[in-house]
């Protein structure tokens, strides 16, 4: 079936949902979410821990709670959604213009959809990195799984992956099973991390694993998995400063389930294909402040664009796309020419990477490592545009530097065709 | 239970003998230890069609691999399998290296190898960009290609199932009796008497021949590790590379695989005592690896790789055995069959098939009715839309994508759970149609591929295996019970 609309929204997960709902609310109406699962709400359905909402709601909600929020929101504006369905390509053709992408969908009800529009925001999340990714060594035997998997097993499916549980990284999604487990009868034995700081929120590691007498082991990796059809063991050792295990610090922990919490991966394959231009530190695309990719009408939002920490604020990216997107198919957005954004010293990177300075924006940024007492220095040159001081500032939590009207106008001032994110310690 | 025939191994070789006996009127069985196909060596090998110049001419080797190269193109068009004829370079990288690929060229020659050729550097790099500045050279052999090695074992099987072989999985042989005419065979869970015993059993195959009063056969075991890229890295070189093979084999490859991926290894480490079947990965051998697969490409990446694994080479000397016995009369050995084995299969199968028929006393009468070709499973990511409409008009199931990063939908998991020889665990679904093989390693789906199982098979959720027997991904419901 071929059908034509303005904008459709690949993923309907929370970035897919926000954005859906900020275009409608732009005056957009015709739009379509796409949602490869059975339901609306992305991972967040089988996040059925509590700490989601607190700066989009102001208050505490569980990941489905949260989810459904937006569900909701999106049924009452009547927003059109296919479920079960999944993007396999998107086209440009520019012999359609106006609507001059074309996505490529598959369907059990439909069969082959094609969805001829002039926008599209991806928003298709990202994904668990795997032992693979690592490389780890040792025998492939059943108990080894993603935190996210077991996450699902646990939740969703009902069922305990097993019993003596070691969780190589210490990002949010292990910290979280950690718990999970652990009340589910489970004993979890440590959470080892190769850095020699926490990848999760800091209340994750106290709600979930100093209340449950859990140990984190800080600097120390696994360098052999024991077990030729079933788990039986891991060896874990401390790692130097060059994440080289160091030898004589082994020690096998007997165990049958290993949960892996080792990153997030942006799931870009879709955008890619398309030839949108990657950013490579943060595996997303490169964006503007409308969240617009290279191509034009082709927007990103969510942890497809940069893996966050906490969900309101892809509620709050994805408000920005869907909104831009509805400027977009209303021909509104001027072409306006572009600043490059760069990150230095401590900073990673930012989102956006570019900018055309014509609103006030925020720039979103991750420091590469634990930095404390400084100021994030936005440049243009050698000229300080605007400083936000920091007590702390830590890998595992985005920070947000607005850019208001008043340095709009200075940066524009100095005709600078590139700005510097960086860092300055006191 | 009565047979003509009865083949001990459900790897390759097994598999391709089954398949060319379901030619023939002889009733044939095959008995697989291991809870599916190609779980040995040929679930874990490099999955490359040699073209035949490097064994030594006028060995088994030599006259099967050249032979079964052959035979590839075919059979895979017939069978429904993953293979593709790329070409294979051996690279030189010295002058002394130049003088083994002229030797190799010329070996090539003796053994009746098609369509090889000897390149500069400069043309190899023009074909493939990745090579290195350092490459002097290279025996560029046409007729050589990549397989999907246990998608090409579970053809051969199938086919030879629909055929009218018997296949019992997960089923070991545990002893074996001469009688005064033909054998005895006690598993761990039945008897069988047949006529003819093929011993395929690949690292086995000394146990197997033991138990039968046969000729001695010490296996040497040989581990060898890889490492498999992401799909996206799957066009970084177009031809399987080969470095000039030493006395470790044939050195470190780095070539597309059949499926899409890119495949790094193997290294080669011998296996004793304690240590036999080990299919553990290290970090010495993965270091090894790309180390030397550097060498062939500088800009190799580091990132990329979704996954390592290890296989263990069952050898015997330097050539295959493929022999009725001496000692024994009834009993064909088919052992030894390392490198280039998976290549030579489909040959030997055909040379092996009439060994047995002789040994069981059976007329080399075909059936009159033999099914040539198999429909295997519909690959919906290698569709163009059209197709896929079409798929998905006759089975709504097809349209439903169960493996995100491999493009599997609901119909193929289905489909390969219905084949002649269904395997109800992840490893058995993720074998016959790769649901699960991608970058996430079955991250997102096997909770559905799970459902789906269970479904088609009547085995509950909880106790749906990932192999064998005891590795069921659960170990328990929650306090409260099963959702």
């Amino acid at each position: 079936m071929i059908r034509t609309l303005n904008t459709v929204i690949v993923g309907g997960g929370p970035a897919g949902l926000s954005a859906a709902v900020a275009a409608f609310d732009a005056g957009e109406r015709s739009l379509l979410i796409v949602e490869r699962d059975v339901h609306l709400g992305g991972i967040l359905q089988q996040c059925i821990h509590n700490g989601f909402g607190l700066q989009w709601f102001k208050e505490e909600l569980t990941g489905p709670e949260y989810a459904q929020r937006f569900i909701d929101q999106a049924e009452e504006r009547q927003i059109e959604s296919v479920t079960g369905t999944m993007v396999l390509e998107i086209r440009q053709d520019p012999q359609n213009a106006p609507y001059d992408k074309t996505v490529f969908c598959l369907s059990p009800s439909e069969g082959v959809l094609e969805l001829r529009c002039r926008s599209v925001i991806l928003s298709m999340g990202c994904r668990e990195r795997v032992r693979g990714n690592l490389k780890t060594p040792g025998t492939r035997p059943v108990g080894i799984y993603s935190a996210g998997l077991a996450q699902r097993l646990v939740n969703l499916e009902g069922v305990m992956p097993g019993k003596k549980v070691v969780i190589l990284g210490s990002g949010d999604i292990g910290l979280i099973m950690a718990r999970r487990m652990t009340w589910e009868g489970a004993e979890v034995k440590m959470v080892c991390e190769i850095m020699p700081y926490s990848a999760g929120l800091a209340r994750n590691i106290q709600q979930c694993l100093i209340d449950l007498n859990i140990p984190l082991h800080l600097s120390t990796t696994i360098v052999n998995i024991h077990g030729r059809d079933r788990l039986e063991g891991v060896t874990i050792a401390r790692v130097d400063e060059k994440r080289n295990p160091i030898p004589g610090t082994e020690q096998y922990v007997e165990c049958d389930t290993l949960l892996l919490s080792v990153g997030l991966l942006p799931e870009n394959e879709l955008s890619r294909a398309l030839g949108v231009e990657m950013d490579p530190v943060t595996g997303g695309p490169r964006v503007d402040e409308n969240r617009q990719t290279s191509i034009p009408g082709v927007y990103a939002c969510g942890n497809v664009l940069h893996v966050h920490d906490i969900v309101d604020f892809v509620s709050k990216e994805s408000t920005i796309a869907g909104k831009s997107a509805a400027a977009y198919n209303l021909q509104s957005q001027s072409g306006a020419e572009q600043v490059t954004l760069k990150a230095a010293g401590a900073v990673r990177y930012t989102v956006p990477q570019m900018a055309s300075l014509e609103e006030p924006f925020s720039i979103f940024c991750r420091v590469a490592y634990p930095v404390s007492s400084g100021k994030f220095l936005v440049k243009a040159g050698d000229q300080v545009i605007l400083e936000k001081k920091f007590i702390k500032a830590v890998p595992s939590e985005m920070e947000e530097i607005p850019v208001r009207k008043a340095e709009l106008e200075k940066i524009l001032s100095t005709g600078a065709g590139e700005l510097t994110l960086e860092t300055c310690l006191d | 239970m009565k047979t003509d025939i009865l083949i001990i191994g459900g790897g390759v070789i097994g598999a391709a003998i089954a398949r060319e006996l379901s030619r023939y009127e002889a009733k044939t069985l095959l008995i697989e230890a291991r809870e599916d196909l190609a779980r040995g060596a040929s679930g874990a090998n490099s999955g490359i069609v040699h073209a035949g110049y490097d064994p030594e001419p006028g060995t088994l080797m030599a006259k099967y691999n050249v032979a079964g190269c052959g035979m590839y193109e075919e059979l895979s068009q017939k069978l429904n399998f993953p293979y593709k004829k790329c070409g294979s370079f051996v690279l030189a990288f010295s002058k002394e290296e130049m003088a083994h690929v002229q030797a190799l060229y010329e070996r090539g020659l003796t053994n009746g190898v098609p369509d090889m050729e000897i390149i500069s550097g400069d043309r190899a790099r023009e074909m493939d960009p990745a090579l290195s500045d350092q490459v002097e050279g290279a025996l560029f052999a046409k007729s050589a290609g990549i397989v999907s090695p246990y998608e090409a074992t579970i053809a051969f099987a199938e086919n030879a199932a629909v055929n009218g072989v018997s296949f019992r999985l997960a089923e070991k042989v545990t002893a074996i009796e001469k009688r005064e005419s033909g054998f005895l065979v006690t598993t761990d869970k039945a008897t069988y008497e047949a006529a003819c015993v093929v011993n395929a059993a690949g690292r086995f195959a000394g146990e197997i021949s033991a138990m039968a009063g046969g000729r001695d056969i010490q296996i040497t075991e040989k581990k060898g590790e890889y490492t498999l890229y992401d799909r996206n890295l799957g066009g970084f070189v177009s031809h399987v590379m080969f470095q000039c093979p030493n006395e470790n084999g044939k050195g470190i490859l780095v070539t597309p695989t059949a499926e899409g991926n890119m495949l790094l290894g193997p290294n080669s480490i011998l296996l004793r005592g304690e240590e036999r079947g080990d299919t553990a990965t290290t970090p010495e051998g993965q270091a090894q690896i790309f180390r030397e697969g550097r060498k062939t490409c500088p800009q190799l990446p580091f990132g990329g790789a979704i996954t390592g694994f290890a296989g263990v080479r069952a050898s015997f000397g330097s050539d295959f055995i493929i022999e009725a016995d001496e000692k024994v009369p009834g009993l064909i050995q088919v052992a030894g069959i390392c490198s280039p084995g998976l290549t030579s299969a489909p040959a030997i199968a055909v040379d092996a098939a009439l060994m047995a028929l002789k040994a069981a006393g059976c007329k080399e009468e075909k059936k009159k009715e033999w099914t040539e070709e198999r429909e295997g499973i519909p690959c919906v990511r290698d569709m163009d839309w059209e197709k896929r409409a079409e798929l998905c008009q006759k089975d709504a199931a097809y349209g439903r994508i169960v493996c995100r990063c491999e493009t599997v939908t609901e119909g193929q998991i289905r489909k390969a759970l219905k084949s002649p020889i269904p395997v109800y665990t992840i490893d058995g679904v993720k074998r016959r149609c790769r649901a699960g093989m991608g970058r996430c390693q079955g991250s997102f789906c096997t909770p559905v591929v799970m459902q789906i199982i269970e479904e088609e098979s009547g085995i509950p959720f909880d106790r749906i295996c990932k192999s064998k027997e005891g590795t069921a991904i659960a170990r328990g419901t929650l306090k409260g019970g099963a959702v």
